[in-house]
């Protein structure tokens, strides 16, 4: 190939990303006519629920910090986030503030998109300050991001359905198990889950995998066929089996929210959702812990600064990270979503006994349900395939939970081979 | 040249020459060069459209497929080396054949019952009866459907719970227990098929109707009044007739559906358990959920090669019917 070829390319693949991302965001990459520095922020979140005020606040709040610098936070839908942003990547047209479900990151990072954040954390309490699980932003010792959300699963409950089976709230996996047999028939179900192929597949078999005492991986071993991991394919498998057949998650909150499912587990994000339920139904829906010997947990999201940002509009996009990992910023994330916050040096604590209290314990709490090793983080979209394709098997085939369990050790084996 | 009547031989009547014609005369050549160059000039713009729209990302795919090491920048690829590395890796992998497979299987799976439903269509189309006129636009409708959208429609028709499909099986006595069409290994490819078909046929139905309309009328009088009954009309008339229409029809919708995304992503994203997962499905996994570029061109190019392979079995038709 000619050495005038990747000019060429760089003008074609430019210029198709350029129009695309022109017409999502408009002018956003320019300085405006006033010459303020535009930074370009896209989120799942700038729409969504409880987080969409603090974004919006705290955008404002920056603003008006920074005179001469606007942030243009704009919405992308959830289910294509990561995949755009890859093409975008790619294609080398990246936003200056990176918002990634956490999940994410380690593949981002891998591919050498994200900044590494360590001298800029060095000057701050953050990295001190903040939940253990901000292990998971570090590859290579340096921390390319910060964690805005980790969590530990809850239990949520139509309380009325137990009840009208006999059954009190759960509060072992036993206990779920027999519950969710016994309110299942007459077209209301006892447990729901994700039950067509998902990436929620993997979180929800892990959650039930951790939460009994077993694990998928054991730093870079694969640990799909210990006894307490297949204890918990068993309960997993069991529970789901009283579950709608077919359904993703945005459809089991629903069937929740109308009375027609009595559990699921959740991250506290879900709590704010309960308000849309149907006013009958409103009164019976409770949240308590998950009914496991170990709180299940993972990271949700996390903030970063694109590799080869611009060095203003990297230092712009620093400063916002810096805000909105800041106590003030911290207390009214807390308070305005209902969700337990990273930072664990904040003088006010939730009132015990509440709901926040019990959220923000989950999560100091929690086991991650994801893997601890760099190398098993980077491939995470390929073994969340391997492990959804088991939790098929396990929803949907007829083979022992054991047989199923030998596959996925042999593929998991496979995916994380060098 | 020996005369009949005589027996002699005379000479041959002088006839046209055949030495070379005399070219075209300055004047004219200087014309047809104009017309040329001017057949050029309009023809210009489409084939730079078609350079920039087809050749030029078809040379950054190969290329692509060429690149080894990980794919991080689409516009700096200076930093990954040419190998044949890609291409070992796919025809090495026992995954390939599965996904040719089921693609395979999920083609002949549309083609054949939607080329029946079609060809039945067209002949009854093709007939006079009250309210033609009316049912003839309805069903050509799920032509103008747009994939996504029919993929949405029937995500919630087959949908396991409250689906209208288990509701009425169920109301008929054909299922005890609800079926999870789309979520189950054993029945996801045919319900993804299922809707395609729906969407493909109309396509039979207007070449095919087309065809059967351009047949004479006499032929069918002549046969009739010959005694020949209505499938032997079939054989000897209807189908000579529309064969070649039907073998393009067919090559087309083979390499539409081969390479068909938009029904079996939004139903079921290649699952369950890989078992919906055609080249068109895993190749845009490999591409936008495991970054792997050099491995999903590679594999855009064999499914490429396949498709070529399906036009040149049916070339002679196709040439054919367009020459």
């Amino acid at each position: 190939m000619s050495a005038a070829a990747p000019t060429s390319r760089r003008g074609f693949l430019g210029l198709a990303a350029a129009v695309a991302t022109a017409s999502l965001v408009g002018c956003g990459r320019q300085q405006t006519g006033t010459g303020d520095l535009v930074l370009e922020f896209p989120s799942w979140q700038a729409e969504e629920g409880s987080f969409a005020p603090w974004w919006r606040e705290l955008v404002a709040a920056y603003e008006q910090r920074n005179p001469g610098i606007r942030i243009n936070l704009y919405p992308m839908p959830f289910d294509s986030y990561a995949d755009q942003l890859t093409i975008r990547f790619a294609a080398n047209q990246r936003p200056d503030i990176l918002h990634l479900p956490a999940r994410n990151a380690a593949e981002f990072a891998g591919r050498g998109w994200l900044e590494s954040l360590q001298t800029r954390l060095d000057g701050t309490d953050i990295v001190s300050s903040w939940t253990p699980l901000q292990e998971e932003m570090a590859s290579d010792g340096d921390h390319y991001g910060v964690l805005l959300l980790g969590y530990g699963y809850s239990l949520y409950c139509n309380e009325s359905l137990l009840r009208a089976a006999g059954h009190p709230v759960p509060r072992t996996t036993d206990e779920l198990l027999a519950a969710a047999e016994a309110v299942t028939g007459g077209g209301v179900y006892g447990f729901g889950a994700t039950t067509t192929q998902n990436p929620d597949n993997y979180t929800e078999l892990a959650a039930f995998v951790v939460g009994t005492g077993g694990s998928l991986f054991d730093g870079d071993r694969v640990t799909a066929t210990t006894p307490e991991t297949i204890r918990g394919l068993d309960a997993y498998r069991r529970a789901v089996a009283q579950a709608p057949r077919g359904i993703q998650s945005q459809q089991r909150n629903e069937l929740f929210l109308t009375g027609k499912i009595a559990m699921l587990l959740e991250g506290p994000f879900f709590a704010s959702e309960l308000e849309a339920a149907d006013e009958r139904i409103r009164p019976a829906l409770t949240v308590a812990r998950a009914p496991f010997a170990r709180t299940p947990g993972g990271t949700s999201n996390s903030i970063h600064i694109p590799e080869g940002t611009d060095p203003r509009r990297a230092d712009a996009a620093w400063e916002f990270i810096r805000l909105a990992c800041s106590p003030q910023w911290q207390h009214r994330y807390r308070e305005l979503t209902g969700n337990p916050i990273p930072r664990r040096n904040l003088d006010d604590e939730p009132a015990a006994g509440s709901e926040l209290a019990l959220v923000q314990q989950l999560a100091d709490e929690a086991t991650s349900i994801f893997p601890d090793s760099e190398a098993q983080r980077e491939r995470f979209g390929r073994i969340s395939d391997i492990v959804a394709a088991a939790a098929v098997s396990l929803i949907t085939g007829r083979e022992p939970t054991t047989a199923i369990a030998d596959t996925l050790q042999d593929q998991l084996e496979e995916a994380v081979s060098p | 040249m020996t005369s009949p009547a005589t027996g002699t031989t005379t000479a041959d009547p002088p006839g046209p020459s055949t030495g070379p014609a005399p070219g075209p005369r300055p004047l004219q050549r200087r014309a047809q060069r104009r017309r040329r160059l001017f057949a050029y000039g309009t023809l210009a713009p489409t084939l730079l459209v078609v350079a920039v729209l087809m050749a030029y990302p078809l040379y950054v795919a190969l290329d692509l497929s060429l690149r080894g090491g990980q794919i991080s920048d689409l516009l700096d690829l200076s930093g990954n080396p040419y190998t044949l590395g890609n291409y070992a890796e796919v025809l090495s992998s026992s995954g390939l054949l599965a996904d040719v497979v089921r693609s395979v299987v999920y083609t002949l799976g549309v083609v054949v019952p939607a080329f029946a439903i079609g060809l039945g269509l067209a002949l009854l189309l093709n007939r006079a009866f009250p309210g033609r006129r009316i049912i003839r636009p309805l069903v050509l409708l799920p032509w103008a459907v747009p994939g996504v959208v029919v993929a949405a429609a029937f995500s919630w028709m087959l949908d396991s719970s409250y689906g209208v499909v288990n509701y009425l099986l169920r109301t008929v006595g054909l299922i005890d227990e609800n079926v999870a069409w789309l979520a189950d290994s054993r029945t996801a490819l045919a319900a993804v098929i299922v809707p395609t078909v729906w969407k493909y046929y109309p396509f039979f139905t207007l070449i095919l109707l087309a065809q059967l309309q351009s047949i004479p009328a006499e032929l069918y009088e002549a046969a009739r009044v010959d005694g020949a009954s209505p499938v032997r009309q079939f054989r000897h008339i209807t189908w000579p007739a529309i064969a070649g229409a039907s073998t393009l029809a067919v090559v087309i919708t083979a390499i539409g559906v081969f390479r068909e995304f938009d029904f079996i992503f939004p139903l079921t994203g290649g699952g369950p358990n890989e078992a919906t997962q055609t080249l068109a499905v895993r190749i845009y996994t490999e591409a936008f959920q495991y970054f792997e570029m050099g491995t999903a061109t590679a594999l855009g190019i064999v499914t490429m090669a396949i498709c070529g392979f399906f036009l040149l079995a049916g070339g002679r038709s196709i040439r054919r019917e367009f020459s």
